[in-house]
């Protein structure tokens, strides 16, 4: 990780001495989502046989279903630097993260059976970015995109058992701890809008889609995350939407 | 085409893109219909009826309209909840296949074990006397061990007989004798055209000295070619 912010610092102050102009950085952070779609399908499974289980009347003991995974928050900084007065190109590292969970137990007679689930997904991209503003009438609007490389990780921590009041079942959950993770080219494009608060300083928004998929995910032995137990390895899609709100200081390069 | 007209069409464009992006993002790609099965018992020595519930399936952006059983043994079932009588032992994968309303299909397998019922063993033997509420068999005398009374639900394949005295034997009527007197677990073990063994343990207590008879075999005969004769007869 801190090699990968040095290089970044690195990419970005090389971009810096080439050119000779205005150099925007900026920074900011918030909300958004990513699909996760296999992910979220295998807990919609679990949420069926905990839902299963938490009405079977020989079985007492109620687990709260598991939130689908995909909200969370991101954060980012980086810097562009203008070519034009409407156009920059530039660079930023951005994080997201994003997690679920649930736990409760069962007893049936004597025995007494555990769930616990704890998923996280999160990534960290390198992305080279261009903004173009078309707009500016005190607020200034632009589109904005980018190419990244992601390297994406997801953590499992699955308790499975499954009370022996209950009628064997035709899927069993993965249970155990993982680490799984993958590298993948992204692709970002979104809508830009910036409220020059002073000649240097600045503050906006960002309404972005990022275009994500990483085929699947490996731990350190090569094993695929398999989350519902069907002999498929599950895949990674972390395509979503986010708002981004931002911060930018702008610093005149020029002589 | 001037500028200013160019970022007026961008502008309206991506306005228009938005709403595409979203719906697209939050709208997720359905997987298509999940199978999900009991199975009540799963295991179980034949016959016995297995009872198969298929009402865990579901589908999120659609409806299940379609329950299709392969119960592993060449026959079918339909409908959510189904049953099936397994007569014959083996290893069977049972699938359930689902169809929504899309048109799309899911499945699930599940193993099924139907157990082969274990042969019932049994064994008597003869002659014996009854002595102080035990049975009991002179030493030396050839005893009869017989496993006829043993039952499988097809076939019994092997007697297997282990006398306890060292000696061991095959065959559903076998003759053995004990030379020393003693108590002997006589160990029966019946195997099925399926494999499946069972044991059957029986005492014998010997009575008597040590061997006066041993030259007699299993048919009460003479092992030897010998006879009495007169001191100095030529024989």
């Amino acid at each position: 990780m801190k090699g990968l912010v040095a290089v970044v610092g690195l990419v970005l102050l090389a971009g810096m001495g080439a050119y000779a102009g205005d150099l925007e950085m900026f920074a900011g952070a918030g909300p958004g989502g990513a699909a996760l779609g296999e992910i979220n399908a295998a807990i919609t499974l679990y949420n069926t046989i905990i839902a299963a289980l938490n009405e079977t009347p020989t079985i007492d003991g109620t687990v709260p279903l598991i939130p689908h995974l995909g909200a969370g928050i991101g954060y980012y900084a980086g810097e562009q630097f203008w070519m034009t007065d409407s156009l920059a190109i530039g660079g930023k590292l951005e994080y997201f993260r994003t997690e679920t969970s649930t736990s409760g137990s069962y007893t049936s007679g004597d025995e007494t059976s555990q769930i616990a689930v704890d998923l996280g997904c999160s990534f960290v991209g390198f992305v080279l970015t261009g903004r173009f503003d078309f707009l500016s009438s005190g607020l200034t609007i632009g589109v904005t995109g980018g190419v990244g490389y992601y390297y994406s990780g997801f953590t499992t921590a699955i308790t499975f058992q499954m009370p022996s009041g209950y009628p064997p079942i035709s899927v069993h959950p993965h249970e155990g701890e993982g680490h799984y993770n993958n590298q993948a080219v992204g692709f970002e494009a979104g809508l830009s809008i910036t409220y020059p608060m002073t000649d240097w300083l600045g503050i906006g928004a960002e309404l972005g889609y990022r275009a994500l998929t990483s085929p699947t995910i490996t731990d350190a032995d090569g094993t695929g995350l398999d989350l519902d137990g069907d002999g498929t390895a599950e895949q990674i899609d972390l395509s979503g939407i986010s708002i981004q709100f931002r911060i930018s200081l702008a610093i005149d390069l020029s002589i | 085409m001037n500028m200013k007209r160019v970022r007026y069409y961008l502008l309206l464009g991506l306005l228009g893109l938005v709403p595409i992006l979203i719906s697209g993002c939050l709208g997720g790609s359905p997987t298509g219909p999940k199978a999900l099965f009991t199975a009540a018992p799963d295991k179980q020595v034949i016959p016995f009826t297995a009872n198969f519930d298929g009402t865990l399936s579901y589908d999120e952006a659609g409806k299940i309209v379609s329950y299709t059983w392969d119960f592993g043994d060449g026959t079918i079932g339909h409908g959510p909840v189904t049953a099936h009588v397994y007569k014959e032992d083996g290893v069977y994968q049972v699938k359930l296949t689902v169809i929504d309303s899309r048109g799309r299909t899911g499945e699930s397998t599940m193993t099924v074990q139907a157990l082969n019922p274990p042969p019932q063993a049994k064994f008597s033997y003869s002659p014996k006397s009854k002595m102080d509420d035990k049975y009991i068999v002179g030493a030396s005398e050839w005893i009869t061990f017989d496993a006829s009374d043993s039952t499988d639900d097809d076939e019994i394949v092997a007697y297997d007989w282990n006398f306890g005295d060292g000696h061991t034997d095959t065959g559903k009527v076998v003759k053995h004798r004990y030379l020393w007197p003693g108590t002997y677990n006589v160990v029966l073990t019946v195997t099925d055209n399926d494999g499946g063994k069972t044991n059957y343990i029986q005492q014998v207590t010997i009575l008597g000295g040590p061997p006066c008879n041993a030259d007699i075999d299993e048919n009460g005969d003479a092992m030897s070619n010998w006879a009495w004769g007169q001191k100095g007869s030529d024989r």
